[in-house]
């Protein structure tokens, strides 16, 4: 019997790292229309940001059903383990309710649920708490313990290049606000008490990344750190060298998939930063 | 002309004498327009003084039952009638002045002596940091006069010996001041005081106000009206009727004749000039009385008549109100932000932004303490912030702070893209002072640029500018000079060193069209790699381009 870590796709946990801490992930549904993908197994990083944005009809989410968790947690609790289920924020996906009903149909087990308030690289950071929690002999309930800690130490950062995706999918939240702005807004954002919020008005991109690495050292050293992107190989690879410089372990670099995608849009760019002492 | 003054005003004799005061000034306010140090078009000194001084004697009754009340009515008047940085410090002079006077029946030679060196000490305080070679040093020099011991004990003495030692110092204050040496100017608000002064003494002796302002070599005080619609549309707080302007040429005109003609057919009249050109501004029910008594003067140009019923309509449905009562419809909130803007462009920008009201105003339309503290009342905030956005909107924007009852807080924002940047700092998180501080540490963040037409040729900063020459202000100080708006505009960005990352946003004004602001932007992006250009309709008066370099 062992403690088994479950997370869903819009943690946008790299695979080989899934495998490698055994980290198993539910995925979302993306739709195109009349056309609906299962997160990263029936459609690509690559493909999904074609249609993003070279096609007509935009994309919607759906969170993962009871069934789909249930798919999921039923053959783990018939070997014997017990699971630890980490999600994005309650307040932005229904995920983490589909993961408490889904638990509640398999009376006995255990089956420990953290909503961590967070999206992406934040949720991958707690995930990968419990999976490390796990791997040292923690049982469900510390290993769940661990990414709540995790979570509540890390805080997310992020800049789009358009507020548009986010405000046509309704997950706007505190920065509403800014989308009737008549100036251009770069704006970093942030997630806060599980949704997103203003952090800094910014006028242009190069100022946001710009600001965004200034804010991210403000804090340093960090426990760990997770970059999230789906912008240029080039703007990434200059955050995640200034980002390297701010802890001792490896940055993990997080691409955003089709089901956080859908919502901030190509040229998003952010970190999750895990404080040290939790 | 009339028969002088008694010897120890009572306040019938004491408002004459202001009221001659105020005459004289709003007869030289274009010559005082013109004493511009910069050839830019917001040379409204002569004109906010007059404006300012309007509001004061218009508060003033006629049967004040001394000179303590009626002072204290024009000081009143003038507070919340001050226009530009000048208005705010006369109406600073005529507080002191009503403080000294406060227990007065009558007031003799000394009394208004006492009088003048207290308005003085009053303008003083109220100017955070003193320069002398401005209003104040011909305020204090005026006083100092007055208080001598030849100046003698009538008020006439007393008037006569203060305008004199205004006059004096005035021609001075080029020696004080070496902006105004290069430009060839004296002081414009000390010419002012002297203007008033000299109205005063010349109805106290009952000689004729035969004053005239000299004006700067090269200067026309046709170069000095600028007396734009704009700023006439949101000069008065009355909104009915029609706002009937015109100019009348001819020869031998009498502007102090037709004023009085203008002002027993319609209300807030303003009008000024010289014996060939008079600039009338009034508002009235009917149009055609005042158009005829222009036409019997000399020829008609320029005539503008705006229906202002149907702009307040226009304004109240703009803003979203139905009805009178509709501005109680804004929740109440903790906190707003209430900008100055010169332009619907601009107020626009600033509402997207967050702004809860803005008041209309800005580089040539100065407006009053009362038009402020109007707009925060609109906005129903427990704390304001307001944004002057206009180096000579800031004192009275302090001035509305400290008269009225609600808690405004002023961040000193000199520029449209100053005022920017600090509601771009407002962080709901925040309280009020905290907000103010952030708003204020913002506007650090960016360099002001303007462009303009000159209109007069002029030294700026060692450079000599034409008439008709575009040119570039970085900060307030001359950056370019050049044949077209655009060409301005590059050689300023040159001048401001902007490279690689910056962002440059340009507010376009009424007189250009977006194909030009976009033919700007699309030569300065290509000229400057990695630039950042933004163009937005401004839509502002007078300014081809207002820049915003970070």
């Amino acid at each position: 019997m062992a403690v088994k870590v479950v997370t869903d796709s819009t943690s946008d946990i790299p695979s080989e790292l899934a495998a490698e801490l055994g980290v198993a992930v539910v995925p979302a549904t993306v739709i195109f229309g009349e056309e609906s993908f299962k997160d990263g197994v029936e459609i690509s990083r690559e493909e999904f940001y074609r249609r993003l944005t070279t096609g007509k009809t935009t994309p919607t989410t759906t969170q993962p059903s009871v069934g789909d968790f249930l798919e999921v947690y039923k053959p783990l609790i018939e070997e014997g383990h017990e699971i630890v289920s980490v999600h994005v924020s309650g307040k932005l996906s229904g995920t983490v309710n589909s993961a408490r009903l889904a638990a509640a149909e398999l009376p006995g087990a255990a089956v420990e649920i953290v909503d961590t308030e967070l999206a992406s690289a934040g949720t991958t950071l707690a995930a990968k708490a419990a999976a490390e929690a796990a791997r040292d002999g923690a049982d469900a309930a510390s290993a769940a313990q661990e990414a709540r800690a995790a979570a509540a130490n890390t805080e997310v950062k992020f800049t789009l290049d358009t507020l548009e995706y986010l405000r046509r999918g309704g997950r706007i939240g505190g920065a509403q606000a800014l989308v009737g702005s008549i100036l251009s807004m770069k704006p970093v954002l942030k997630l806060e008490n599980g949704e997103v919020h203003t952090h800094e008005k910014v006028r242009s991109r190069g100022k946001a990344v710009a600001r965004m690495k200034e804010i991210a050292s403000e804090g340093a050293p960090y426990e760990e750190i997770a970059m999230m992107h789906s912008s240029s190989e080039e703007e990434a690879a200059a955050m995640a060298a200034h980002l390297a410089q701010l802890t001792d372990k490896v940055v993990l670099t997080v691409r955003i998939g089709a089901s956080i995608g859908a919502h901030t849009g190509p040229g998003a760019l952010g970190f999750a930063l895990r404080r040290k002492g939790g | 002309m009339s028969h002088p003054l008694p010897a120890t005003l009572d306040a019938a004799a004491f408002r004459e004498a202001v009221l001659a005061g105020a005459a004289c000034l709003e007869a030289n306010a274009d010559a005082i327009n013109a004493l511009n140090v910069f050839p830019v078009p917001d040379g409204d000194t002569g004109l906010n003084m007059t404006l300012t001084l309007r509001a004061a004697t218009d508060a003033t009754p006629p049967n004040a039952a001394s000179v303590g009340e009626a002072s204290a009515a024009l000081a009143r008047g003038a507070l919340l009638g001050a226009r530009g940085n000048s208005g705010v410090i006369f109406s600073q002079f005529l507080k002191g002045l009503a403080a000294a006077l406060a227990e007065r029946s009558e007031a003799d030679g000394p009394a208004l002596a006492a009088a003048f060196n207290a308005a003085a000490e009053a303008g003083y305080q109220a100017v955070g940091n003193p320069v002398e070679g401005t209003m104040l040093t011909v305020m204090r020099a005026a006083g100092d006069a007055a208080l001598a011991p030849d100046a003698g004990d009538g008020a006439a003495d007393a008037l006569t010996a203060a305008y004199a030692g205004a006059d004096l110092a005035l021609a001075r204050t080029p020696e004080q001041l070496p902006v105004l040496k290069e430009a060839g100017v004296v002081d414009a608000g000390g010419q002012g005081v002297v203007a008033f002064l000299a109205g005063m003494a010349a109805r106290a002796a009952g000689e004729a106000p035969d004053f005239r302002v000299a004006l700067p070599e090269g200067a026309a005080a046709s170069s000095g009206v600028n007396v734009s619609r704009e700023f006439m549309e949101h000069t008065e707080e009355e909104m009915y009727g029609y706002c009937t302007q015109f100019v009348v040429q001819g020869e031998g005109l009498d502007p102090d004749a037709l004023r009085e003609r203008v002002m027993a057919v319609a209300a807030s009249t303003v009008v000024i000039g010289d014996d060939r050109v008079v600039r009338v501004h009034a508002h009235a029910e009917d149009p055609g009385p005042l158009l005829s008594l222009g036409a019997a003067a000399g020829a008609l140009s320029r005539v503008d008549i705006v229906n202002m019923d149907a702009q307040h309509q226009d304004f109240m449905a703009r803003h979203g109100y139905e009805g009178a009562a509709a501005p109680s419809l804004r929740e109440r909130a903790p906190f707003a932000v209430v900008p100055v803007a010169p332009s619907d462009g601009l107020a626009r920008i600033f509402r997207s932004l967050g702004a809860a009201a803005v008041v209309s105003g800005g580089q040539t339309m100065n407006p009053t303490a009362a038009a402020i503290i109007a707009a925060v009342e609109e906005a129903n905030a427990d704390r304001a912030v307001v944004l002057p956005n206009n180096k000579n909107v800031i004192l009275a924007a302090e001035q509305a702070a400290g008269l009225s009852d609600l808690s405004i807080a002023v961040v000193p924002s000199a520029t449209i893209p100053q005022g920017v940047a600090a509601m771009l700092a407002v962080n709901p998180d925040l309280d009020a002072e905290g907000n103010a501080a952030a708003m204020a540490a913002a506007m650090g963040s960016v360099r002001s640029g303007e462009v303009t037409t000159a209109v007069r040729s002029a030294v700026v900063d060692g450079a000599a500018v034409a008439e008709g020459q575009a040119i570039a202000l970085l900060d307030g100080a001359l950056a370019a000079a050049a044949a077209t708006p655009n060409a301005a505009l590059a050689a300023m960005l040159e001048a401001a060193g902007a490279g690689g990352g910056a962002l440059v946003t340009l507010y376009y004004g009424a007189g250009l069209a977006e194909s030009d602001a976009r033919q700007a932007a699309a030569e300065l992006s290509a000229g400057i790699p990695g630039i950042e250009v933004e163009i937005y309709d401004g839509g502002q008066p007078h300014y081809h381009y207002l820049v915003s370099i970070e």
